[in-house]
């Protein structure tokens, strides 16, 4: 089909927990999207993840004829970072105030995961980015 | 009813994923990504070529929390506290009311008529006799010129007994309605959500047609209709195989009018006989 997109829309929702309030009804409602649809094939998509309620960025496109189609990315570094040292907040003061210490392997295998959405296929390049965001929320690197 | 607090967040576009961070770490049950007010990048098409457009250097993270009678000024400064270092603007809050937006999204969908024998619906507009196309995650409700064109010329073309394939079939509507109107009808499309939507559509109508992902040079015979509503790169692609399954009647839509005449030239073997104009949109009907 002829398909000419009006509207893309990005959302970051809990795996396995979109439901029709926000942030996806306000969002997707304005843009006429079946919304029922869409948590229905979100939440089966994202079922491997819905346990530990992983934050999963998702792009929606909005054809002309309102119809639909979604792509999910991988979560945030910072979710995963989180999730690596245990801990439910990243650092107010990272310079000042560690929330925990990962080893560089850990963080490589974080990369590694991330690969698919950063803009690198080179996974030393994409291991200093995700070490760049630990070191943003008062994650240590060691070796 | 729930009370929500919108709060709006405008930082730096390097900035997102931390800042999104600190927001689900308030409570947000979950953030919309915006492009600042008149500073959105143009949409890119499929049929677009060269770079995509730069994009701004800022985005408006909108993040949503349940709030029983909250205060939304509370939140935007609590928001203010912990995203201080990557915000560009003080952020702003709103406390909205809950909405029924499980059925607010129905609203200006509208049953399409075609002909006295040919209409189009969604679930809760269709009336007895409707073809009914549930809007989802295939393309073609019937709204789009180009759906309409197609469902126009399927109406004027369709022949009892005579058989229809639909070439890009998305939501099925045009084989559905072939077969509606009597034909033998096949639907193919490669992407197989489009497939999917297409069966459960056939099922929900109680029609005899056949969808499936097979490739166009799979495909034999002579068709008394085939019906091709994609791009006009892709029809150009196809057009060897579109020209040899044509029995009858070819239909080609999704050309933009620019290009109708690259269009015209790669299906020369056939004669146009017809052309149909809708906004920016060209349907074509050729014959051998």
């Amino acid at each position: 089909m002829a398909k000419k997109i009006v509207n893309q829309i990005k959302l970051q929702i809990p795996a396995g927990a979109a439901n029709p309030s926000p942030p996806i009804g306000p969002a997707l409602g304005a843009a006429g999207v079946n919304i029922p649809m869409f948590c229905k094939e979100f939440n089966a998509r994202t079922q491997k993840d819905a346990a530990e309620r992983l934050i999963i960025p998702t792009i929606i496109t909005v054809y002309s004829d309102r119809t639909f189609s979604f792509e999910l990315r991988t979560p945030p570094a910072s979710v995963l970072l989180k999730k690596a040292v245990r801990v439910e907040k990243g650092s107010g003061e990272p310079n000042k105030i560690k929330i925990g210490t990962l080893k560089r392997e850990q963080v490589r295998e974080i990369a590694q995961q991330k690969m698919p959405d950063l803009n690198t296929t080179d996974i030393d390049a994409a291991t200093r980015i995700i070490e760049g965001t630990a070191r943003s929320m008062g994650i240590r690197v060691v070796d | 009813m729930r009370d929500w607090v919108q709060l709006d967040a405008l930082v730096e576009r390097g900035a997102v994923e931390l800042a999104s961070a600190a927001l689900f770490e308030l409570g947000a049950t979950g953030i919309e990504e915006r492009w600042p007010e008149g500073e959105a990048p143009p949409v890119r098409q499929p049929w677009d070529t060269g770079p995509p457009p730069p994009l701004p250097g800022r985005v408006v993270l909108r993040a949503w929390f349940p709030a029983e009678g909250g205060d939304p000024e509370a939140w935007a400064a609590r928001a203010g506290a912990a995203l201080g270092r990557w915000l560009r603007a003080e952020p702003a809050a709103v406390l909205l009311g809950e909405e029924d937006w499980a059925s607010a999204w129905k609203r200006g969908f509208r049953r399409i008529v075609i002909s006295e024998r040919l209409a189009v619906a969604p679930p809760w507009e269709a009336l007895p006799g409707d073809l009914v196309v549930e809007p989802g995650m295939a393309f073609g409700t019937g709204e789009h010129p180009t759906t309409l064109a197609c469902l126009r010329a399927v109406d004027r073309l369709a022949r009892p007994g005579g058989r229809c394939l639909d070439v890009g079939c998305g939501t099925g509507v045009l084989a559905l309605a072939a077969a509606k109107l009597g034909m033998e009808a096949r639907g193919v499309d490669h992407d197989v959500e489009a497939v999917r939507a297409a069966r459960a559509n056939a099922e929900r109508n109680g029609l005899a047609a056949r969808f499936d992902a097979a490739p166009l040079h799979e495909i034999d015979g002579a068709w008394d209709l085939v019906v091709a509503n994609v791009f006009a790169e892709v029809l150009c692609a196809l057009a060897d195989d579109l020209v040899r399954l044509t029995g009858g009647a070819l239909v080609l839509a999704g050309v933009l009018a620019d290009r109708q005449a690259m269009v015209e030239a790669c299906f020369s073997a056939l004669r146009v006989v017809r052309r149909e104009r809708d906004g920016d949109w060209v349907a074509l009907e050729l014959r051998p």
